[in-house]
Order: C-alpha cells, then sequence, then structure tokens
C-alpha cells in the first residue's frame, strides 16, 4: 500500500504542518481541538436558539400583539426547538463527549479522530443547511415534530423550510450516529489499563449510554425523514392522507427517535452533575451502581414510553393504559438518581462554586421538571394538558432547568482544563442567580397558563381569555435569561484575556484522571498511561480514609511539574483534510436536494457536486497513509 | 424569615390567580362528569406530587445548608452509599406510583364506555383549515352547522372527530379534554354538560398558519332551547329570498339583491397565492334551499343566528362581516377564502342578506 499512496497526487498527501492557524483547525483530528470547534458551535447556535426564543416572549407578552406576523412566528418556535435540541444541546453534551471522555479513561485521543473530525464538519454544516431556509424561502414552519400531513405543502405556509427541515436533519443524522459508534468503541476499547467498566466515572457511563441510544435512536428517525424528504420532493405518497398514507406513521416513527432522544439530551448532564457534586462536597458519588444502573434503565425504558406523546391520537384504552404504566415507572430510576445526589452532598463539606451551584440548580429545577412530567403521564389528566402550555412548562423545567443548567456547570468545571484560565467565580454567581430566576418567572407561570386552557403555539391570544398577565411576567422572565446568558457571555471574553496560569491542573480538588494531568492538556494527553486501581484512583493518590472513615490527606512528594518541560516522542495520529471535504460535501449534496424544488437544475447540479465530493473525500480518505513519514 | 413570608405570599397569589375558574377556557371549572373527573385525577396527582416536592426538595435544601463548607479543612467521613437505603427510595415511589397508577388506569377504561342510562346526540366534528363544521345524523335532528356547537343539558354528546386535511384537535376545556382529528384515523370521544351556558373551545393541535384561529363555542341549552334551536336550523332561512335566482322584479331590496350576487354573479380572485375565476359564493358555501351546495366553506344557513364569525374569532357585526367579505386575509392569516374582485354595492348586498339567515 505505501507504493500506492505514494502515486496519489500531491494534494491528497497527509498534512503535516498545520498545528496552528486556520488549516490546523480545519485538519484537525485532536479530541480537543474538536472538542472547542463543538462548543464555540453550540453555543452560537444556543444563542441563535435564545434570540429566536426571546422573540417568541416578545410577541406573546400582550394579548393581540404584533411584532410578527403568524407564518414568521410559526417559523420562530419551529427552528427555536430544532436548534436548542439538534444544534444546541446535543453538541454541547458531545463536546463534553470530545473534551472529557479520552481524559477520564486515560486515552490518547478516540477511537477513530479522523471520522471525529468528520461528525463536527457534518455538525456545522448541517446546522448552517437547517438555517438556510431563512434566507431562502422560508424556514421549517410545521414544529420540530414536523406532524404529517402539515408536511406537505399544500396545507403548509407554501414556503420551502420543510425541505431543509429533512436534509437538514438527514445530515445531522449522519453526524450523530458517527460519533455515537465512535464513543462507543473508544469507552470499550480504549480504557487504561486497570478500568474496568464498574471503575469507570459516571460521566463516561453516561456518554456510554447516550451514545448507545444514539446510534440506535437516529436510523429511526432517518426512515421518517427521507420518507417525507421523497413526499416533498418527489412526490412519493408515505404521509398523503388522500392517497392512503398514514399520517400516525410518522408519529409513530418521530416519537419512538423523539423519546429516547429526550434521554441524549439528560444523560450527560445527568453525568456532569454526578461529577460535579461529590468534586464541591468532598465526598464519593453515594451509591455509584445505583447511579449507573439507574441511567442504564432510563436508557432502555426511553424505548418503551415513545406513545406518551400521542395518548389523544386515539390509541385506545389498553395501548394508553400501557403507555402510562411505563411512563410512571421512569420516575423510579429518575427518583434513584435525585435521591443518591443528595445522599452525595449529605455529610459533605459543599463549596458553593458556580459549577456547584448550577448542579443543584440542576438537582432542584429537574425535580420540578420530573413531578409535572407525571401529571400527563396519566391520560385522563393529560387529555386536558396535551398540547397546552403546562407541557411548555414541563419540558424546559427538564431541558433548561435540566440539561442546560447541566452542561453550565460542566462548563464552569471543565473550562480552566482546556485553558488553563477559571472562569470569573463573580460574575459565574451572577449569572447562574439571573438564570435561575428567569427561568422560574419565565417557566413557572406557564404551568398555570397551561391549565388556564392555553394551547402551545398560538401567535396571538385575546384579552378576554385572562392569560395577559402571566404571559407578561414569563416574558420579563426570558429577558432576565437573555440578560444572564449575556453576562456569561462578558465572562468568556473577559476570561480569554485573562494570562494563562499554571497552577490550574487540578483546581477544584478533583477525582477523575483528567485531574491528573497539566491545564492546558498536552496535544497526548498522558505521558504515560495511568494504570487504574479502583473508582476516583486519582483521588487516592491524593487522600486515604482512616478507621472511621474520615478522609486524611496524603503527604505529596515534590512535584512533578517540572518533567513537563521534557522532550517526549508520543505518535500521534496526522492531520487530515478528508473529514472536512467529506462532512462539507454531504452537506453541500443536503442543500441542493433541499433546494431542488425551487430552482430544479440548480439544486441538481449543487447535489451532484456535493456528492462527488462526499465520494472524493472518502476516497482520499480511505487511501490517506496511515502515517505521514510513510512517505519521505 | 421575612423571605419565607414573601414567597408563601408570592405562591398563594399565584395560586389564587391561577385557579381563576372564571377565565373562559379554566380547566380549575368543570362544567360536566368528564371534564370534572379529568380534574379530579390531576388533584390527585397534584397533591402526591406536591408531598413529594416538599419532601424531596426540604431533604435538598436542609442539606445544602447543614453541610455547607465551613472552613477550608474540612475532611468528611467518605461514604460510598448504603445499600438498605437504596432499596428503600427504589420501592417508595413505586407505592406511590401504584397510588396514581390504579386511579389513572380505571379511569382509563371508565371513560372507554359511554354510559346507556342517558339520551345520546351523534355529532360529527370535521376539521378544516382553520373552522369546524358540525353535523347531527340523528335522523330526528339532521343539521349541519359551523364554529357554533348546540347541544342539550344531561346528554350524552358522541363526537365523531374527522379530517380530510391535516390533525386538529377538539378540545372545550371545562367539558372535556381533547382528541385529535386524524386524516385517515377516525376518532370519537363523549362528553356531558351539566347546565346551560356558553363554552369556549379551541384547536389544540398546531395546524398551519392560523392555528390560533380556529376556535369555536359550544351553546349548552336545556331541552326546550335546544329543541327550539334545532327546530330553526331545520328550516331553510328567508326561504323567499333563496329563490331569488334572478334579477326579478318580486325580490327588490338590497338583501335579495344580496341573495342574487350570492348564487350567481361570478368573482375572481387568488388563494393562497393561486388564481381563481368565475366563482359564486355559493360555490364553497352552502344556504340550505339553494340548488349549489357548495362545501368548502362553512354552512352558512343560518348564519345570521351565529354569535361569532371566522370560526369564533370576530363578533358577528355589519362591520366584522363587511371587512371579512372584503378583505378575508386580513382578517385571518392565510385563509382559504379569497379576495375578491367585488364591485361597487356588492359586499353591502351580500352583508345585507347574510344578515337576513336567522
Amino acid at each position: 500500500m505505501a507504493a500506492n499512496s505514494g502515486s496519489l497526487p500531491r494534494f491528497l498527501e497527509r498534512p503535516t504542518s498545520y498545528t496552528t492557524g486556520v488549516w490546523g483547525w480545519i485538519t484537525t483530528v485532536d479530541h480537543k481541538k474538536i472538542g472547542i470547534m463543538y462548543g464555540f458551535t453550540a453555543i452560537f447556535f444556543f444563542l441563535l436558539g435564545g434570540l429566536e426564543a426571546v422573540v417568541i416572549r416578545s410577541q406573546l407578552a400582550f394579548a393581540g400583539n404584533e411584532i410578527v406576523s403568524p407564518d414568521i412566528y410559526n417559523q420562530l418556535f419551529t427552528m427555536h426547538a430544532l436548534t436548542m435540541i439538534f444544534l444546541a444541546i446535543m453538541p454541547l453534551a458531545v463536546t463534553f463527549f470530545n473534551l472529557i471522555v479520552p481524559l477520564q479513561i486515560g486515552a490518547r485521543d478516540v477511537a477513530f479522530p479522523r471520522l471525529n473530525a468528520l461528525s463536527y464538519w457534518i455538525y456545522l454544516s448541517g446546522g448552517l443547511l437547517l438555517n438556510a431556509g431563512w434566507i431562502l424561502g422560508g424556514a421549517a414552519d410545521s414544529g420540530w415534530f414536523a406532524y404529517a400531513p402539515l408536511t406537505l405543502d399544500q396545507y403548509g405556509s407554501g414556503g420551502r423550510g420543510m425541505d431543509f427541515y429533512s436534509l437538514g436533519l438527514l445530515v445531522l443524522g449522519v453526524s450523530s450516529v458517527a460519533g455515537g459508534l465512535n464513543f462507543l468503541v473508544t469507552i470499550i476499547n480504549m480504557r487504561a489499563p486497570g478500568m474496568t467498566l464498574m471503575r469507570m466515572p459516571v460521566f463516561t457511563w453516561m456518554a456510554f449510554i447516550t451514545s448507545i441510544l444514539l446510534v440506535t435512536a437516529m436510523p429511526v428517525i432517518t426512515i421518517a425523514l427521507i420518507e417525507l424528504a421523497l413526499d416533498r420532493i418527489l412526490g412519493t405518497q408515505f404521509f398523503a392522507p388522500g392517497a392512503g398514507g398514514d399520517p400516525l406513521l410518522w408519529q409513530h416513527l418521530f416519537w419512538v427517535f423523539g423519546h429516547p432522544e429526550v434521554y441524549i439530551l439528560i444523560l450527560p448532564a445527568m453525568g456532569i452533575v454526578s461529577e460535579v457534586l461529590p468534586t464541591f462536597s468532598k465526598k464519593p458519588l453515594f451509591g455509584y451502581p445505583f447511579i449507573i444502573f439507574s441511567g442504564i434503565f432510563i436508557g432502555f425504558m426511553g424505548w418503551a414510553v415513545w406513545s406518551h406523546h400521542m395518548f389523544t391520537v386515539g390509541m385506545g384504552p389498553v395501548a394508553n393504559a400501557t403507555f402510562a404504566i411505563t411512563t410512571m415507572l421512569i420516575a423510579v430510576p429518575t427518583g434513584v438518581k435525585i435521591f443518591n445526589w443528595i445522599g452525595t452532598m449529605w455529610g459533605g463539606s459543599i463549596d458553593f462554586k458556580t459549577p456547584m451551584l448550577f448542579s443543584i440548580g440542576f438537582v432542584f429545577l429537574f425535580i420540578i421538571g420530573g413531578l409535572s412530567g407525571v401529571s400527563h403521564a396519566a391520560p385522563p389528566s393529560d387529555y386536558q394538558q396535551q398540547d397546552t402550555y403546562y407541557i411548555v412548562a414541563h419540558l424546559h423545567y427538564v431541558l433548561f432547568g435540566g440539561a442546560i443548567f447541566g452542561i453550565f456547570s460542566g462548563i464552569y468545571y471543565w473550562w480552566p482544563k482546556f485553558s488553563g484560565k477559571l472562569l470569573n467565580e463573580n460574575l459565574g454567581v451572577i449569572h447562574f442567580a439571573l438564570l435561575f430566576i428567569g427561568m422560574n418567572m419565565s417557566f413557572g407561570p406557564m404551568h398555570w397558563l397551561g391549565m388556564d386552557g392555553m394551547p402551545r403555539r398560538i401567535y396571538t391570544y385575546g384579552a378576554e381569555y385572562g392569560w395577559e398577565f402571566w404571559n407578561t411576567v414569563s416574558t420579563i422572565g426570558s429577558y432576565i435569561i437573555a440578560l444572564g446568558t449575556i453576562v456569561f457571555i462578558v465572562n468568556v471574553f473577559y476570561t480569554m484575556r485573562q494570562e494563562r496560569r499554571t497552577d490550574l491542573a487540578d483546581p477544584w480538588d478533583g477525582r477523575t484522571l483528567e485531574w491528573s494531568i497539566p491545564s492546558p492538556v498536552p496535544e497526548y494527553n498522558f505521558k504515560e498511561i495511568p494504570i487504574v486501581n479502583g473508582l476516583d484512583s486519582f483521588w487516592d493518590t491524593k487522600y486515604s480514609t482512616d478507621e472511621q472513615g474520615y478522609m486524611t490527606p496524603i503527604p505529596q512528594g515534590a512535584s512533578d511539574d517540572n518533567q513537563e518541560d521534557e522532550e517526549v516522542d508520543i505518535h500521534m495520529p496526522g492531520l487530515s483534510y478528508f473529514p472536512f471535504i467529506t462532512g462539507i460535501g454531504l452537506s453541500v449534496s443536503g442543500f441542493g436536494f433541499a433546494i431542488y424544488s425551487q430552482f430544479n437544475v440548480v439544486g441538481l447540479t449543487v447535489a451532484i457536486v456535493g456528492i462527488l465530493a462526499t465520494f472524493f473525500g472518502a476516497y482520499g480518505w480511505c487511501f490517506e497513509p496511515a502515517d505521514p513519514e510513510d512517505h519521505h | 424569615m421575612r423571605i419565607l413570608k414573601i414567597v408563601f405570599a408570592t405562591m398563594l397569589l399565584g395560586l389564587s390567580l391561577a385557579c381563576t375558574p372564571e377565565h373562559l377556557q379554566s380547566t380549575f371549572d368543570p362544567k360536566g362528569p368528564i371534564a370534572r373527573d379529568q380534574g379530579y385525577l390531576f388533584e390527585i396527582l397534584f397533591w402526591a406530587m406536591a408531598a413529594v416536592f416538599v419532601v424531596v426538595q426540604t431533604g435538598l435544601v436542609y442539606t445544602i445548608i447543614r453541610y455547607r463548607r465551613k472552613s477550608e479543612n474540612e475532611l468528611p467521613k467518605q461514604v460510598h452509599g448504603h445499600d438498605k437505603l437504596e432499596i428503600a427510595w427504589t420501592i417508595a415511589p413505586i407505592f406511590v406510583l401504584a397510588a396514581v397508577a390504579i386511579p389513572t388506569v380505571s379511569m382509563i377504561f371508565e371513560h372507554d364506555d359511554i354510559p346507556t342510562n342517558k339520551p345520546k346526540i351523534e355529532v360529527i366534528a370535521e376539521g378544516y383549515q382553520w373552522w369546524w363544521g358540525f353535523e347531527y345524523t340523528d335522523e330526528n335532528i339532521n343539521v349541519i352547522t359551523a364554529n357554533e356547537l348546540h347541544i342539550p343539558t344531561d346528554t350524552v354528546i358522541n363526537v365523531s372527530l374527522k379530517s380530510e386535511n391535516v390533525i386538529h384537535s377538539f378540545w372545550i376545556p371545562k367539558l372535556a379534554g381533547k382528541m385529535d382529528l386524524v386524516p385517515n384515523n377516525n376518532n370519537s370521544m363523549w362528553f356531558i354538560a351539566d347546565e346551560p351556558g356558553e363554552y369556549y373551545a379551541q384547536c389544540a393541535e398546531y395546524c398551519g398558519t392560523s392555528h390560533a384561529n380556529m376556535k369555536f363555542k359550544v351553546y349548552v341549552h336545556d331541552q326546550a332551547g335546544f329543541d327550539e334551536w334545532v327546530e330553526n336550523e331545520q328550516k331553510s332561512a328567508n326561504a323567499s329570498l333563496i329563490e331569488c335566482t334572478s334579477a326579478d322584479a318580486n325580490c327588490s331590496g338590497l338583501a335579495a339583491k344580496g341573495a342574487y350576487i350570492f348564487a350567481n354573479k361570478k368573482f375572481s380572485g387568488v388563494i393562497r397565492g393561486q388564481q381563481v375565476d368565475n366563482q359564486m359564493c355559493a360555490a364553497c358555501h352552502t344556504v340550505a334551499g339553494m340548488k349549489i351546495r357548495g362545501n368548502a366553506g362553512p354552512v352558512l344557513t343560518h348564519i345570521a343566528s351565529r354569535t361569532t364569525i371566522a370560526s369564533g374569532i370576530y363578533d358577528n357585526t355589519e362591520e366584522n362581516l363587511t371587512s371579512w367579505i372584503t378583505d378575508p386575509k386580513n382578517m385571518k392569516p392565510g385563509v382559504y377564502m379569497p379576495t375578491l374582485n367585488f364591485e361597487e354595492g356588492d359586499v353591502e348586498a351580500l352583508v345585507a342578506y347574510l344578515q337576513t339567515l336567522r
């Protein structure tokens, strides 16, 4: 093969020299650099989705408000959900998978570094594709759940947004499956010697379960999206009722994906919280195996509850009763997790640093979201709540109070590991306070609005319904959230301008392996692959316990930091152009198909160019020499 | 303590403002057994969850206050778990859930059976973008109307839910929780109203541009009032004017001119970007008694007896009717009714005619 690759054209050679600059980022296969790109891109989309939310709330602030037209409003709530779910929360979780999992298991990179880069480039370009509708004839406007047959042109607003929806999500699905497979293989195969599954940090465990869900759930929505794209672009009749198509087929496919998706969003945040609470309580996680197994049980049960999104479609009493009971069952492992988190803090020495505040906030708000969920797990009660603001309240307590708080906790917790700088603590506390107050003010009143009969997804309401007061309160709450987010952004810029410190290898007195190496993490992560002797084995190098079980510091020898400057020759995977070419090509082809109904020839041309680029990228990828030195 | 008092005061204010039964679509003011049972189940769930909330959040808040770091040198006891506790807090929620699952499941099956000890009326509710059609199929009633559902008290209303376009959801918060209208999957639901009154209702499933404008009203009458309503509906309204299919001398007056225009005069216009030519009002709207019976838009046979137009979003006044006919898309975004090329006086005549259809 070496001879063959030697005869390849010059541009297929593996780049060696880009370690900095734009090309350094484009060709990188380093899990840390990819993680950082994931993080910043996801924060950008988080701000975009937040902006959409602020416009939505402004429209609803007063009865009969006319800030945006109904069609724009419908695009806004659709894109808000899509952006937050697929372009903000999921990628932020993947950011932490990238940054943390290899470090927590003592590996030098993920199993497939180039596949990892491909996931990112597809995510970035797919996210732009999903949003392209804003400038090309309207963004998606059938709701993120896109119930058939509203997705067909004759019933919709006439915009082309749903083409960008179907193609955009298809492309993003490739990124998710590739990422999920990558982390599954990484976690199964690349753990440091001695790290058995039951010695694995909880965050890595949750990443593992989430990856299984990603790999298994995304294909389901892929089937549905291909059928939708075919219906819209080639005129097939999968969901067209006039031709005997079945709208309920879409709902089942969507929610069989959609409910595991909910756990894809929340399990990583639960993992983060399970790391932060012990660290800032100076205690090991209470009931480690129970937290792990309840996570597995939640992931598994995620497949058995999808029809609770469909209690009102007329499935009949047997199906509704069955799904009511399976749904209620999920409260058991969720409760176990919450009790164990409280048990972790009980008897500890709790330090209210910003990461800890967000984690405690997560537990507090997730309890509310979980409990309100039980009230629509019961179908007769749900008949009054389905599609009302009560559900909007519930889901935001789980996804904002839950997932987003968990993610912010992780951002504050792990920021120093990759930058050598601590996010400002005062600004962090203000950020937390504003988010906590704003979130309760924004989403709390929605419970009452829902029970007061206010449906979801209405762009206006009359003053006579009596919904105005709490809507105004909710809108003010959303502005407070926006203010809190601005404080966070200020904090990021403020911190980036600070001097890099060398004493931040282990700023929180951490327990897991990532804190055993310098901050920022060297390219090769671990100079020597660590040997793992137990759960929290890094903690065990710092502390032991006396006879009563109280922790006792172990006197540390002289710092071995001076070894850092030593020349180390560790073989790392080479850079590559091909993930970038393949990923962008895939989205370009998606873009071509998405605009096909508007601009036939141009669309087809673009699609063909994209497919050729993808094949070229994959071809070059296959024949790329494993090591740049092979050439010479 | 002062903070606690403020918190409690806010919570009480919230609850009292939230449980506002006088609000038009409040679910806290059930006026029939179905909505009452559903509210009852919600209350069971609410208090069970409220109890769990208080216990768990108190535990959380107590823990973080009691075990806050008091000095940097604290070295807490390293506890890895407690098997008996784990078993206890795995089993305890199961009991709570069983306690709410039992009434849940029994109510699901109970509501599946239509009571046989009460009279029953069959209604087909059909969802359109964005209005409601109602058809009473019992032989002794046999009425078709739109956007306002009239029913008697203490009678089982068995609603068949149909749609040939997108999915809608039929929801009368004070009478019954919702059920979806799914194309190719006909559903049904039943409910009973306790007392006469006017009830607000609204489509609950997102159905496109004017989803927010797809409302309807339910008028509950005593039996006599209902019979009276049925009797009026069964007549073809203002029969003499319906005969005015040509401009003959007997049919003078503005309303008669309107009737003629309604049935005969052809207009052109644009519907959602598509040109429509040579159509009269009757091509889309039925007025019972006329030869042409269009069914693309709501039945107008007794339009003047309705309190609202445009599926519950405007009062049925001369002014609103005029604006509606002149430019419907301005009154209801996305509407399928075209803006037509009326001549001077056409709209005035049509409004005059429609107002005679009592």
